[in-house]
């Protein structure tokens, strides 16, 4: 009801109609009032002209003494509407005529006395009225002049100055009000009517104007109400030209803008949407009241809990572990207090059932003044990242830890290639003074003998160095590495403690693998030997497996050592070396490669290191499997060869007898004790030598003593022109010259390098007499 | 009677026995004519400064007498100063009943308009009156209702010729004879024009739509149709001129009538006596009343 009353329709309907009534009451009242003002005004007016014309109309008969005529006059008058009395009184107010007096007058006026007779004194005036309004009747008195024109002889003449007026009587004429009366109340009666009638006219015209006016309204609320639903299609249908169809009109334009914002909102909030439970983070919202009030797609998935779980809790401990939980909130309270973009990391459990590790960044969330009205969160799962920069950390340890090893390589490269060069001039003159002194001194030859023993250990050693750098004499050829472990079975048996057992798996249908063979017995050696040590002097096993098997890529990943290239998924035959003994620490295993590292007392450090690099050489793998205390297994994996033995012999040289060394060989060598002793060697063996400092020199002397060299011993690594450069100059001046190379490196190495060349033969350094000679032979009699 | 004295003649006397407006115009044209020493002399009505004024007139010894009016004229009638007379402004010197005679050597100026001009002028104005009353003394203007009945008759039209001896017998008469005819003429008798009898005569010209012939321009202005009048100053000229001739001892008539004759008209009393006013009779008008602006 109260709603109702204060609708608008309601205020338009009591406003308009209130207003009506007011103002028919107000026009009503004004209406009586000046009617009656003019009705009185007309009766006075009427009053006076009745009096005027009395008074003219006396004049004569006064003049004239002629009173019927005067009482014909004034019942004549009495006839007329309202007059009740008339009278005539001369100049000294003695009646002259009077009319009949009317009941109504005589009860209440006096008529016997004008007014002039009360002051006792004639009017000063032309006229007087005067009005009793109490009694509802009107008195006039009128003097009746009389113009002079003059009198005696002035009548005659004329002139302004001669006119005069004068009283010579008076008039009292009495009207009645009651007309007044009848036509104010006729007036208030038909007022009263035309209030009902303009109330009634009122009310349905208020009526009709509330519901012109509020229905439109209605209609436009109604669709106004749907519009809030979200429905912009609705319009409002109005006709005409008046200000609520101009309303209407930018009511529904307004609609189209908002439909097509709404529509835009919309697509960007789809956009928005899309964007947030695409993008690979977590993003949500918290209200001030700490819950949620949107979380995205992604993140909801990451940690399997859905959306609408995310806004239904009322806190984090519904949904997350109590640990996580605390973290949540204490990075929360930490944005809300400090009003400030926080950093966190913080570990949630995710659907994976793993604990991932987000970047959570959590920023305050303003309205357009500023105030904070929550707060946004975006957490990027770092896991993955995480475990990458570890991974990489790790990978960059092992890569520094590969260039250390391989700095270490290409030392003990260095060093090898020189101490070869040493020990070639060590034991090429040892040998020539051991052939000096050979039945000269059996003492002396026999200090030589050490030294020459002693210098081949070093030479050993060197191997062993040059095979950890990779560039160790390799000849690869076919092998069979069941055979191979079977022909070093007697030195393994010598190198071994005796209360070690030796068992053999060793398969009979291998295929071949392509290695060098001395380094292959080194790996065996080595494996089965640091297994004897591994047991010590206590009873125990080793165990020699051969085999083959299939090697995925996966499991060529996992293994210790890998070639520098990566490794082909295949078959693989491998050598497997267990022992019972006392197995390796994890840092031992970690250190295990490391050359120079040795858990031994006497050993040198380079057993492991030397296996390693012959592994690699061989574009193999290893894995080792040990425990402390349980013993060790090293499995080593050389790729399958599907290449049959090598049956073919090296071209044999001619036998010792046959040959007869004769002619000049050009020895390039930039070390001069190498030179020197391979100068004495070559005599010793019947030769005579030129010695050229580097590969120029050697290359002017050849061309300059062709004729004579049958033979060029060429150093590899030289100043100013290297063998390999020296070599190609050679050939071009003699495609038959015949160069035998001389290297502290691997002899694959170098020879790859003069494949299809022509290289008549190759020595390597350190090399004695034997060697040297024996190079000679192949190379001189020998067909390239 | 006053003995002549026997002195030079000297100047004018002007002898008035009002000094009311007409006069004053009068003497106002007279000085413009006489360029001689003028002495004026009022007299008051009940006598008493006479004898004064006809002992300093005597002393003065005036050439002539200049007499407005007719209790001016009596008295140098009564006290012969030998000297000639002009008088204006006299309705009946002649009449016996004043108790004077007329004497040779006065002149004047008649007051009357001929009853013929006025009826002549009532044709061209109102060319349908045939019948014109008239109330009259017997005793004073017999002379011109004398005239007035031959004028009436050459024109062919009727003169009702009413005597009355006094003013109420004149009210009864006029009211019994107005109904009856055309038009009502006043004629300057004093028994019958009063101010009384004027506005009987008019309010009975409106009430029976009866033509009213004024006297002078005062009455067209209070509703006669017309009047044929004198002007004051002119009279005043006028005897100006004649007394130059006289003191020059050329012949003069002993009464003449005025030079100028004035008309004036009421065109609303016209209007409602359903008159319509050619233009050429309009130009003939001196003054136009009622006319609205």
């Amino acid at each position: 009801m109260k709603q109702l009353f204060y609708s608008l329709r309601s205020r338009i309907f009591l406003s308009v109609t209130t207003l009506v009534i007011l103002l028919s009451l107000i026009f009503g009242w004004i209406s009586i009032v000046q009617q009656t003002s003019s009705l009185e005004l007309e009766l006075i007016e009427r009053g006076e002209i009745t009096a005027r014309h009395l008074s003219y109309g006396v004049e004569i008969g006064i003049l004239t003494g002629d009173e019927n005529g005067l009482h014909a006059l004034l019942n004549k008058l009495l006839k007329e509407k309202d007059v009740l009395y008339a009278g005539i009184f001369d100049a000294k107010g003695q009646n002259i005529a009077t009319s009949e007096t009317s009941k109504l007058l005589k009860k209440h006026a006096d008529t016997s006395n004008t007014l002039m007779l009360k002051s006792g004194q004639p009017l000063s005036e032309l006229w007087v009225k005067n009005l009793w309004k109490q009694r509802d009747i009107y008195e006039f008195h009128m003097p009746v002049i009389n113009e002079i024109h003059g009198s005696g002889e002035s009548m005659l003449f004329d002139g302004e100055g001669d006119m005069q007026q004068q009283v010579i009587g008076y008039i009292h004429v009495i009207l009645s009000g009651a007309s007044i009366q009848h036509a104010t109340q006729q007036t208030i009666i038909n007022g009263i009517r035309t209030f009902f009638i303009v109330f009634l006219l009122a009310l349905f015209a208020a009526w009709w104007l509330a519901r012109a006016l509020t229905r439109p309204l209605a209609y436009m609320v109604s669709v106004i109400e749907k519009t809030q639903n979200g429905d912009f299609n609705q319009r409002i249908q109005l006709h005409g030209q008046n200000e609520m169809t101009q309303l209407a009109m930018a009511f529904n334009h307004m609609l189209e803008e908002l439909a097509k914002r709404n529509g835009k909102l919309h697509e960007q909030q789809r956009t928005m949407q899309l964007i947030l439970d695409t993008a690979p983070v977590g993003i949500w919202m918290l209200g001030l009241d700490r819950r949620m009030i949107f979380m995205n797609k992604a993140f909801s998935t990451a940690v399997g809990i859905s959306e609408q779980a995310f806004l239904n809790a009322k806190h984090y401990t519904e949904l997350f572990p109590q640990i996580v939980s605390l973290q949540a909130t204490q990075s929360d309270n930490q944005c809300f207090t400090m009003n400030a973009m926080i950093h966190s990391q913080e570990h949630i459990p995710c659907s994976d059932s793993k604990v991932h590790i987000f970047d959570v960044v959590k920023a305050p969330l303003r309205n357009n003044q500023g105030d904070m009205i929550g707060l946004v969160g975006i957490a990027i799962d770092a896991t993955s990242r995480l475990q990458a920069d570890a991974e990489k950390e790790q990978m960059q340890k092992q890569v520094e830890h590969t260039q250390r090893l391989e700095s270490l390589g290409v030392l003990a490269g260095g060093i090898a290639h020189d101490f070869n060069n040493i020990l070639t001039s060590i034991m090429g003159n040892a040998a020539m003074a051991e052939r000096k002194l050979k039945g000269v001194s059996a003492e002396g030859a026999a200090y030589l003998s050490k030294i020459v023993l002693s210098s081949e250990k070093a030479a050993l050693l060197c191997k062993q160095m040059l095979a950890y750098s990779g560039k160790g004499h390799f000849i690869i050829k076919p092998l069979n590495l069941s055979s191979m472990i079977e022909s070093v079975t007697s030195l393994l048996g010598v190198s071994i403690h005796s209360t070690i057992e030796l068992k053999y798996h060793l398969a009979d249908q291998l295929p071949n693998i392509e290695a060098d063979e001395a380094q292959l017995q080194q790996v065996i050696m080595n494996l089965v030997i640091n297994a004897s040590d591994a047991i010590g002097e206590h009873s125990g096993v080793v165990t020699i497996t051969s085999g083959m098997m299939y090697a995925d890529t996966a499991y060529l990943a996992q293994t210790v050592v890998q070639s520098e290239l990566p490794l082909n998924a295949g078959d693989y035959v491998y050598l497997e070396v267990s022992d019972t003994g006392c197995g390796m620490s994890q840092e031992v295993q970690q250190h295990l490669f490391e050359p120079f590292f040795t858990t031994k007392f006497t050993g040198r450090g380079l057993g492991m290191s030397a296996v390693q690099g012959i592994i690699r050489g061989h574009q193999g793998a290893m894995n080792v499997y040990s425990e402390l205390g349980h013993g060790t297994t090293f499995k080593v994996l050389f790729p399958a060869s599907h290449q049959t033995l090598d049956h073919h012999a090296e071209p044999t040289p001619l036998s010792e007898g046959k040959w007869q060394p004769s002619g000049t060989v050009l020895v390039v060598d930039d070390e001069e004790m190498i030179r020197e002793v391979a100068s004495l060697m070559l005599e010793d063996i019947g030769f005579n030598v030129i010695e050229a400092v580097d590969g120029q020199e050697g290359i002017e002397i050849y061309r300059q003593y062709q004729d004579q060299i049958v033979a060029v011993l060429l150093d590899m690594t030289m100043p100013r022109l290297d063998g390999e450069s020296c070599f190609g100059e050679l050939k071009h001046i003699n495609p038959d010259v015949k160069v035998i190379l001389s290297s502290g490196y691997n002899k694959q190495d170098v020879t790859n390098r003069f494949d299809g060349a022509g290289l008549a033969g190759f020595v390597q350094k350190p090399y004695n007499l034997n060697e040297l000679e024996k190079s000679l032979r192949l190379a001189c009699t020998t067909q390239v | 009677m006053l003995a002549p004295i026997e002195a030079q003649a000297d100047g004018i006397a002007i002898i008035s026995h009002a000094n009311i407006k007409p006069y004053q115009l009068a003497i106002a044209g007279f000085r413009e004519q006489v360029n001689l020493p003028i002495h004026i002399y009022h007299l008051d009505n009940r006598g008493e400064q006479h004898s004064a004024v006809a002992l300093d007139i005597a002393q003065q010894q005036p050439e002539l007498i200049f007499a407005l009016g007719k209790l001016a004229l009596n008295f140098t009638r009564h006290i012969h100063f030998h000297v000639p007379v002009v008088f204006i402004f006299v309705l009946h010197p002649n009449n016996p009943s004043s108790g004077h005679q007329h004497q040779p050597s006065e002149f004047g100026i008649a007051m009357s308009i001929a009853p013929a001009q006025q009826f002549k002028m009532l044709i061209d104005i109102a060319p349908s009156v045939k019948h014109i009353a008239v109330v009259y003394n017997p005793k004073k203007s017999a002379s011109i209702i004398q005239q007035a009945k031959i004028a009436a008759k050459n024109l062919g039209i009727h003169l009702l010729a009413v005597p009355a001896d006094n003013q109420k017998m004149a009210t009864s008469l006029i009211a019994s004879v107005m109904p009856k005819v055309d038009a009502m003429w006043m004629i300057p008798d004093i028994t019958v024009l009063t101010s009384t009898t004027f506005k009987q005569m008019l309010h009975l010209s409106l009430k029976y739509t009866v033509v009213l012939i004024g006297l002078a321009p005062k009455y067209v202005r209070a509703g006669c149709l017309f009047a044929l009048s004198f002007d004051s100053h002119a009279i005043g000229s006028q005897a100006g001129a004649m007394v130059k001739r006289i003191l020059a001892g050329k012949k003069v008539a002993n009464q003449v009538p005025p030079n100028r004759v004035y008309f004036t008209l009421n065109k609303q009393a016209a209007k409602q006596l359903g008159l319509y006013l050619p233009t050429s009779l309009l130009k003939k008008v001196d003054h136009l009343y009622g006319e609205r602006k």
